[in-house]
């Protein structure tokens, strides 16, 4: 694996529901190591790395600011209840299909620090009736197996509130191993680009003439963005996005519905049901990647909610542009996508900063 | 006010692509105010002094919104149709056969995939035919991101009524720019802010910004409003030509009862001619600029319009004029 991909994996792997992001900031902490001039935490719990500025254009008395923001937070589920069975009652933690749910493991992290594993269950086919088969069973009838037999054994085990994410494994695979299927693609991706991007401002340094304001932010899945509060702390002139972007590149989709494609590089998008994003910014990122040879694609639909709107709309506003990886299947535990696309987003990231001119 | 409406809705001003018409505003209102800037979201601000001295002075902000709904390409067809998504709330079944005009210039018109059934027209039934033989010819003239609106007119009707599009709402504007011209040569003692905002057709985004950065005492909202007096029309007491709108809730907000009140008693006041305004469905960046920093005392005066959002609107001069009278009335009391 390269020093990309075994990162990503670190990154997918590591445990992150909305609001319980310490696992991740812990690894992004110890990647950047000695790479930024400061990193330091807010309240609600965002990582903020700075890169300081240099150079002519740098005004070292009051420096303009750069926000690049990735979210840390996955999809997960919090146990709710134990049945007198000994089953787990649970709630979802962000937007997922129940379809992707039925037999996946679920791996609950206790406020006790153990972890548990838990398999979602469902009814075997052999057992469901015609009308079982004809509908998709909703989150509310479903419940965690964690072998427990008993409510008591149940409640010794795991506490009301404990939290759990996809217990899947990180994997390469297709032609030269150029696909990633793994949790939580949707935004490990971009914090592994953020990374990548802060790495290569710290081995060979170049003049920038803002400081940036790398933001590993919280909350992003269930609505109440992180992001949104990150903005206000570093008050920045300009913000990027990095994403990951649900695609649906698949058989028998019409063109328009598809969004983008795997392999047809890093994604631009012009809007989504959060902001129109600054039209400046995105042509100075679109000549970026064409003066520099890194693939690209627009964007063909124009939903999709991301932090993208709170960062815009924070204090007076500020110009924000969206940059994403394209990902299908996101929020499953088998999210896939193209390390090719990955690579273009993060080249196209380091790219512009390198050569800011907008 | 009709030659300043003819210039407005000569020009495209899709939510986030709001230039031009900024532009055009930017040149009428700059003679009329001491400072003249867009903010980073676009909007634009003309700021008029005030005669008191200072410390003494209340920021005042007007706001009135330049954008208006229309639609962005998502892909060209293999066989040259246009696909498009919208951009604020449009109405498909009154927008269908209808022509649109691109940010360059083209032409097309917007039809709905034969077949379809009136009341099931929507964003992924219709298409804009710019009347290319394929993809390519298409693509010529048309690429995924550029957007279009359907193409602006404006007639006169009977009295001071005018039909056309796109009066939401441009009339705002014009109400600001008729506020400004009256302002010219006396000014009132507290400094104004005209706020031309972006955005208000996808969620009042650049209102709040425009109040954030400018952090006003008090604000008034511009725009148009329901009405109760077309046939088939919803209880609503508010008409076209009843005179100007003070609002009193609309779903985004309530608006601050005193400050509407104190509206209506320098209408009677002054003769100028008005009534309260409930709209049932619809928001404003009335709502916007109230929930901004620690809260803004606002009102809104609104332009009752006739079949908002469809291909052509209905209003009457004469009230958009009894706002602006309105409101120079207030700023001297």
């Amino acid at each position: 694996m390269t020093k990309g991909i075994e990162l990503i994996k670190r990154l997918s792997l590591a445990f992150g529901p909305s609001g319980w992001e310490d696992d991740v900031r812990a690894v992004i902490r110890e990647e950047i190591g000695k790479a930024a001039d400061s990193i330091t935490e807010d309240r609600v719990g965002n990582l903020i790395v700075r890169v300081k500025g240099r150079g002519l254009d740098y005004n070292a008395s009051k420096p303009a600011r750069m926000m690049i923001a990735a979210h840390m937070d996955e999809v997960g589920f919090m146990v709710k209840d134990v049945t007198d069975e000994g089953y787990l009652k649970f709630s979802p933690i962000g937007g997922m299909d129940p379809r992707v749910l039925c037999g996946r493991h679920v791996m609950i992290h206790t406020d006790k620090g153990t972890e548990v594993p838990a398999m979602i269950a469902t009814k075997a086919i052999h057992l469901q009736s015609a009308e079982d088969r004809a509908k998709a069973t909703p989150t509310k009838k479903m419940y965690f197996d964690i072998g427990a037999r008993t409510k008591e054994e149940g409640f010794k085990a795991v506490s009301v509130g404990d939290c759990g994410v996809f217990d899947s494994d990180f994997m390469t695979f297709g032609k030269d191993g150029a696909f990633l299927k793994g949790k939580a693609l949707d935004d490990r991706l971009g914090c592994a680009a953020l990374i990548e991007a802060i790495r290569d401002l710290h081995d060979s340094p170049c003049d920038l003439p803002f400081d940036v304001y790398f933001c590993f932010t919280c909350n992003e899945e269930i609505g109440i963005s992180g992001a949104g509060v990150a903005a206000f702390t570093v008050e920045p002139d300009m913000a990027l996005l990095v994403e990951a972007c649900a695609v649906n590149d698949l058989p028998g989709v019409p063109g328009a519905s598809r969004v983008a494609s795997l392999g047809g590089g890093c994604v631009l998008t012009l809007v989504d049901s959060t902001a129109l994003y600054d039209q400046s910014l995105t042509a100075f990122l679109r000549h970026t990647a064409e003066d520099q040879g890194v693939r690209y694609q627009i964007k063909q639909g124009t939903g999709d909610v991301t932090d993208g709107g709170f960062i815009q709309r924070s204090m007076a506003g500020v110009k924000t542009a969206l940059l994403s990886v394209p990902v299908r299947y996101t929020h499953s535990a088998a999210s896939v996508a193209r390390y090719a696309d990955y690579e273009s987003a993060r080249d196209l990231l380091i790219a512009a900063l390198r050569n800011w001119k907008a | 006010m009709l030659n300043l409406m003819k210039t407005l809705v000569s020009v495209r001003s899709i939510s986030g692509f709001e230039k031009a018409v900024s532009d055009k505003l930017m040149m009428t209102m700059a003679p009329l105010c001491d400072k003249v800037y867009n903010d980073a979201l676009g909007s634009l601000i003309c700021v008029k002094n005030g005669t008191a001295p200072d410390g003494e002075r209340k920021k005042i902000m007007l706001v009135a919104h330049m954008d208006e709904i229309g639609f962005m390409v998502t892909m060209v067809e293999d066989n040259g149709f246009i696909r498009v998504q919208p951009i604020g709330g449009i109405n498909f079944t009154a927008a269908a056969y209808t022509a649109v005009t691109f940010g360059n210039g083209t032409r097309g018109i917007l039809i709905p995939e034969l077949g379809t059934a009136p009341n099931d027209i929507n964003a992924s039934k219709v298409y804009i035919d710019i009347g290319a033989k394929d993809k390519k010819e298409a693509e010529k003239k048309v690429k995924i991101g550029d957007q279009c609106a359907l193409d602006g007119q404006l007639i006169r009707l009977c009295g001071k009524k005018i039909a056309g599009r796109p009066l939401d709402d441009r009339i705002g504007c014009a109400v600001l720019v008729d506020i400004a011209e009256k302002l010219k040569d006396t000014p009132c003692k507290d400094d104004v802010y005209f706020v031309f905002s972006t955005q208000e057709e996808v969620g009042m985004r650049g209102a709040r910004t425009a109040a954030f950065g400018i952090m006003p005492d008090l604000g008034i909202a511009y725009d148009v409003t329901g009405t109760g007096d077309a046939l088939g029309a919803g209880p609503m007491v508010c008409s076209v030509g009843g005179g100007a709108a003070i609002k009193l809730k609309d779903s985004s907000l309530i608006c601050d009862r005193d400050f509407a009140d104190e509206l209506a008693q320098i209408a009677k006041a002054n003769d100028i001619k008005y009534q309260f305004e409930i709209l049932l469905a619809g928001g404003t960046d009335t709502a916007a600029m109230q929930m901004t920093g620690a809260g803004i005392k606002v009102a809104a005066l609104s332009i009752p319009t006739r079949y908002i959002h469809s291909g052509t609107e209905l209003l009457d001069l004469a009230d958009a004029e009894a706002c602006a009278d309105l409101t120079v009335a207030w700023l001297n009391k």
